[in-house]
């Protein structure tokens, strides 16, 4: 779906008749609808009258006589308003901002504290906010959780294949008009090694991965043999992410070239997967995997696939908040006067809004009193062990549908780090539907979660809220199945072909052997070393935007639990 | 995860060694110092490797310092003070000795100045160093310094651990560490 498409879908969202109007209103003047504009301009209309605007930000600048204020709407991160100098200057019920770059804004946006986009302009409902409770175990299980989840949609979405030893093919149903297939591993019992060894005492996680997957026609989806140089990525129709023992999602589409698929579905009709790992790998000699141990062929893995019909250009998320801090509770985080926690999910939303998500429903939890001195300061985001902390911790997320996001005090770089982790994922994509397993979840640490240094525009870098809501939608992007549009190495990319790249090779002539913000600002020219305004960026800085593209918003919103 | 990403994003095999890197090098400028700082301050998955805060040379300690203790945001705090223990090793102990035992810092700052304090100390002065942070009131900042007690000098700190940690939960880890030792 290219971007134009995407940018007239939304346009309804903002009172148009069409998609760019015929009439001659420059950006600034006052409008009813879009057709009083002009030329490739809206009518936003937040206030009343509205104005005639378009999208800006990155590349994109604003004309004459306006500026882009960052103003995040269904266009983007910033919209072209008239540029001012005094309020005379504005349309009756707009004022002379200062704070958005002395434009003509509409009043509400340029008083208060909190001018958040909240997702208004997707006419999302208004935000329901609840105390989930407690939930979790009386106290801390003595052994290793790796519990296999029944995954949580309407019956027809969800086929249940039971467990299944490695080695054999399963067939499930791909209905017309899908989009979206996702396939969930889970180990059954404990019949699978955690890793496999490697020459020279190394070992290397077990990841359960399909070994093929197939169409009904034969065609090849997937095929865990083919190592496709890093530049075909995004041809390829699906992508797996790290290495994933115990529990793994593989969700289609995360590329390019699946995209291709939303316009009609996938081919409907029986598919078929081989279920595997790579210890099964292992031992079966497979060329990918020489020099490891002896291998295991016994183990099994449940699994289940999930199919959801081709998704709509808006969708909605819930969001399930799971509180192991020390100094906060649910209760205590729903009630803050601090407003902290309501500006972390305003601009939250107004983030997502960019994909055309809204947030619907956000509950609370409080885990076991017992999790918090195990967990609120001690993950270390090194141990990707199933049976490490972190993965441990996310076993205490509820079944549903949610998106669930895990707040701590602090998380540790692990041995000898220096500083800090602010967020990490729990897995690429995260097990949709399927809360309780040792990947259902996000983490970020509620270590800047303050007002403090906030004032009325989205500040990424010095409003605490901000940040906090940038990591935890990068983390939840993550979740929903993004891979970050340039690695930290400026040597790996993502799967899309939309989204801009910044390679080490040409982009970085500070010498610092990472792609940074200030090397990767730049979305121009013949040498395009960009990507630092999106929110799949590596680092967050003043470059950040938190830019979605529309094939990035499309694999977020095809994931199973945006309904 | 994310690191093992970078390596592993197209398909689940086992990694290749990274190509071997020379150090980074020095800022050209103070313009590009600063550029520099801040980048480093907005990571948020990973922390910033030893060999790139060294490289930024000593320019970089004041401006650190100042970050350090007057950042309004705890993490960005918490990056430089990563950044002193880097480039100034043991002359880091004063400030975060001072940051670890100041009950209106922050957790997050408390928690990483410990962190760094147990980094820059070696092992024959760990126990002088840490005892003061094992006796702090908030049992999250005094169960981090028995944790580098346990783990490094357990033969001399494990007896302080079990008696500080007997009757909070937060020593738990450092307590199981110290188990038959």
């Amino acid at each position: 779906m290219s971007r134009a498409t995407v940018l007239v879908g939304l346009g309804l969202l903002f009172g148009c008749s069409g998609s760019s109007g015929p009439g001659t209103h420059n950006i600034g003047d006052s409008c009813s609808q879009t057709a009083d504009c002009g030329l490739l301009l809206a009518c936003y209309n937040e206030a009343s009258p509205g104005v005639c605007s378009t999208g800006c930000g990155g590349p994109q600048g604003c004309d004459q006589n306006s500026a882009c204020a960052t103003i995040v709407t269904a266009l983007g991160n910033g919209l072209c308003l008239k540029t001012c100098t005094q309020n005379s200057d504005c349309e009756g019920g707009y004022t002379c901002c200062g704070a958005l770059g002395n434009v003509c804004t509409p009043n509400a946006r340029c008083t208060g504290l909190s001018p958040v986009d909240t997702g208004s302009t997707l006419a999302c409902p208004a935000r329901v906010v609840v105390n989930g409770g407690q939930h979790g175990p009386a106290a801390k299980p003595d052994e290793c959780q790796k519990p296999v989840v029944t995954t949580s949609f309407p019956g027809a979405q969800v086929q249940v294949l039971g467990p299944q030893t490695v080695g054999t093919t399963v067939t499930f149903n791909v209905p017309p008009g899908t989009g979206t297939i996702g396939i969930l591993q889970q180990v059954v019992g404990a019949s699978a090694p955690d890793t496999v060894g490697l020459p020279g005492d190394s070992r290397f996680p077990n990841a359960v991965v399909p070994f093929v997957v197939n169409g009904p026609d034969g065609g090849v989806f997937y095929d865990d043999d083919a190592q496709p140089p890093i530049d075909q990525l995004p041809n390829m129709e699906v992508v797996t992410g790290a290495p994933e023992p115990a529990c793994a999602a593989m969700m289609m589409p995360n590329t390019a070239q699946a995209l291709t698929h939303q316009d009609g579905g996938y081919p409907a009709g029986t598919w078929s997967m081989k279920v595997n790992d790579i210890a099964f790998e292992c031992a079966n000699h497979d060329p990918t995997t020489s020099g490891c141990d002896a291998g295991t062929t016994n183990q099994q893995y449940d699994i289940q696939v999930v199919t959801k019909p081709v998704a709509a250009l808006t969708g909605t998320v819930d969001i399930g908040i799971y509180v192991i801090s020390t100094d906060w509770t649910a209760a205590s985080a729903i009630a803050d006067s601090s407003g902290a926690w309501t500006r972390f999910l305003d601009t939250l939303a107004g983030i997502y809004a960019q994909a055309g998500l809204c947030l619907g429903k956000v509950t609370f939890y409080d885990p076991p009193g017992w999790s918090k001195p195990v967990y609120s300061k001690s993950v270390a985001v090194n141990d990707n062990s199933p049976c490490g902390l972190l993965d441990q911790m996310f076993t205490l997320s509820q079944p549903g549908g949610e998106l669930p996001l895990f707040f701590v005090d602090a998380i540790t770089g692990g041995q000898g780090a220096l500083g800090t982790i602010v967020g990490i994922d729990g897995a690429i994509p995260g097990p949709a539907g399927a809360g309780g397993t040792v990947h259902s979840g996000a983490l970020v640490t509620t270590a800047d979660l303050t007002t403090a240094g906030c004032t009325r525009v989205p500040d990424f870098v010095n409003c605490g809220a901000d940040r906090t809501a940038y990591v935890a939608a990068h983390e939840g992007a993550h979740y929903l199945g993004l891979f970050h549009t340039t690695e930290e190495t400026g040597r790996l990319f993502d799967t899309l072909n939309d989204t801009p790249r910044c390679p080490v090779v040409s982009c970085d002539p500070a010498g610092i052997h990472a792609a940074v913000d200030f090397e990767c600002n730049n979305d121009t020219g013949p040498n395009i070393c960009g990507g630092a305004d999106y929110l799949m960026f590596w680092l967050v800085s003043g470059a950040s935007r938190g830019v979605i593209s529309p094939q990035e918003a499309q694999v977020m919103r095809a994931n199973p639990i945006v309904r | 995860m994310i690191t093992l990403l970078c390596a592993m994003l197209a398909v689940a095999r086992p990694p290749q060694p990274p190509p071997a890197q020379p150090a980074p090098r020095p800022p050209a400028s103070q313009a590009e110092l600063r550029q520099r700082i801040e980048s480093y301050l907005g990571y948020f998955e990973t922390t910033v490797p030893e060999q790139q805060w060294k490289a930024l040379g000593p320019a970089a300690v004041p401006i650190l310092n100042d970050i350090a203790q007057s950042s309004q945001l705890p993490s960005r705090r918490v990056h430089a003070l990563g950044g002193l223990v880097a480039l100034q090793g043991t002359d880091a102990q004063p400030l975060l000795s001072k940051l670890s035992l100041d009950e209106g810092q922050p957790l997050i700052v408390r928690l990483v100045a410990v962190r760094g304090l147990a980094h820059v100390t070696p092992d024959s002065a760990l126990l002088a160093r840490l005892r003061p942070v094992l006796r702090v009131k908030d049992d999250r900042v005094g169960s981090e310094a028995a944790e580098a007690l346990a783990e490094r000098v357990p033969k001399a700190g494990c007896g302080l651990v079990r008696t500080r940690g007997a009757a909070s939960a937060h020593f738990a880890a450092a307590v199981q560490a110290c188990a038959g030792k």
